[in-house]
């Protein structure tokens, strides 16, 4: 295989493998609280990635007018991290549109350095008034296999390149 | 423009890993097809709408999994069964139409290419095991299997959100059919192994399954996927109306893609039948003219045919 050929298939697949390392930040994942009444609200909470591991998660929040299905758009919403039963401080960090893949939702990534138990609470507050929730979860060890879709890579990359090289091999010997 | 339809065009799930690996099978695929039209004239065997055909199967795959249809796929059913249905019927076949095999392996490096090429040789395990899987008794087993398994409520269930088992739902959806459009669309060339009748008796059993399942899920009047009764509600869209929407869309649209290749199977059956026909033709004319019963007619037959 030419050396230019051969770099260019090493760097499409540590790219590859790279890009796979960020952590998945999309919405979805495990609901914590579903049409929880929040003051004049329903906020249903979502964490990703399932199960929540030590490092930083993402929590998609959505808010609803209480006993309806209108949504608030125009909501402040914090979310607030504390550990339980050991030292820290709560974080707070401000979940918006912006930060959320589906744009109904308000998202934050909020940082859980530890394993152990967690928790989590949302503030919404909007021109009805102020609404609170929380929830408690537990953390796992921090892990190489957050992302489904990078366990695949790992598995699947390396079969790739374990393919091309027996393919070049054979055709030597051949 | 509403915030909320504003939300709903800007939801896109630009997963890196997606993204790239896209990009980089539509770029493989290019590179392949651009060295093979320099080595033979006039674009050699490649025709131009198999790469029209490879990059809307792609556009598929990117709507199913990149679009707001996968963002709103966790919050709808109905949306679901719109991915699940572009990952089967509308992108694998497209993939195929667009002849990949040729291109991609001509975008690998020389000695990798006739490597793989010996792999997969006659004879050699890797061949005998693709084709066993697009054997068509096989690949039809797999997709049904795959499709009605993954409507089972238990196993739709633990598929939802985002997990290992999620993916593993969509890598089957589109694995299995690969394998079952094979066997139609042929694309690896040489003598097919479904001919144009039971190409056409080979949709009986997926669109009998579909069709049982989108009445399933249109009548059932109760909502069977526990997943949705947790996720909030919008629009006035209740979890019922949802599942009859998803049962609807399986059930209509979802049958177009197999109406479609019906008809063209259909059509090849025609075109085959009428070449048939002018065979005998030219063998009972060229019959005709040993025999020497008709000699100018039969002549000017032949000539003709």
């Amino acid at each position: 295989m030419p050396f230019r050929v051969t770099s260019l298939y090493v760097i499409v697949v540590v790219a590859a493998m790279a890009v796979g390392t960020t952590p998945a930040m999309a919405n979805g994942g495990t609901i914590q609280l579903s049409n929880r009444p929040a003051g004049p609200y329903a906020v249903t909470v979502y964490t990703s990635p399932t199960p929540i591991r030590a490092g930083t998660s993402d929590v998609s929040v959505m808010v609803q007018r209480a006993g309806s299905d209108e949504l608030v758009n125009d909501a402040r919403v914090v979310v607030q991290a504390q550990p339980i039963g050991r030292d820290g401080g709560l974080s707070s960090y401000q979940a918006t549109h912006e930060q959320a893949t589906n744009k109904l939702f308000y998202a934050a990534n909020v940082a859980l350095p530890s394993e152990g138990r967690w928790r989590i609470g949302v503030q919404v507050e909007a021109a009805a008034g102020l609404g609170e929730v929380d929830f408690e979860t537990d953390v796992a060890p921090a892990g190489l296999l957050d992302s489904p879709l990078l366990l695949v890579q790992l598995v699947a990359l390396p079969l790739i390149l374990a393919v091309l090289w027996l393919g070049s091999r054979k055709l030597s010997k051949g | 423009m509403s915030d909320e339809s504003m939300a709903l065009l800007t939801s896109w799930n630009l997963e890196p890993e997606l993204v790239v690996g896209l990009m980089v099978a539509i770029g493989l695929y290019f590179v392949g097809w651009m060295r093979l039209s320099r080595r033979t004239s006039e674009g050699g065997p490649l025709i131009r709408w198999w790469a029209w055909c490879y990059c809307s199967g792609m556009a598929a795959i990117a709507i199913a999994l990149l679009s707001p249809v996968e963002t709103f796929s966790g919050l709808f059913f109905f949306v679901h069964m719109i991915q699940h249905l572009l990952l089967m019927l509308v992108a694998a076949p497209l993939l195929w139409l667009g002849a990949p095999i040729l291109p991609l392996m001509w975008a690998l490096p020389r000695r990798v290419r006739v490597g793989l090429g010996r792999m997969f040789a006659c004879g050699r395990p890797l061949h005998a095991l693709l084709n066993f899987l697009t054997n068509p008794l096989v690949a039809q087993a797999l997709f049904l299997a795959t499709l009605a398994g993954w409507h089972v409520p238990p196993y739709y269930d633990i598929a939802q959100g985002r997990s290992l088992v999620h993916e593993f739902e969509h890598t089957m959806f589109l694995g299995t059919s690969l394998l079952f459009w094979w066997p139609v669309v042929h694309p690896w060339g040489g003598k097919r192994r479904l001919s144009y009748e039971a190409g056409i008796a080979y949709f009986i059993p997926p669109i009998l399954v579909s069709n049982l399942i989108g009445a399933l899920l249109t009548f059932a009047g109760r909502p069977l996927y526990t997943n949705y009764l947790h996720v909030p509600r919008l629009w006035g869209i209740s979890v019922v109306l949802d599942q009859q929407l998803g049962g609807l869309i399986m059930w209509v649209p979802g049958m177009i893609p197999y109406a479609i290749a019906i008809f063209l199977l259909v059509s090849q059956l025609m075109k085959q039948g009428e070449l048939r026909e002018k065979e005998v033709e030219i063998a009972a004319a060229i019959q005709r003219k040993q025999l020497g019963t008709e000699p100018d007619e039969g002549a000017e037959e032949v000539d003709a045919l």
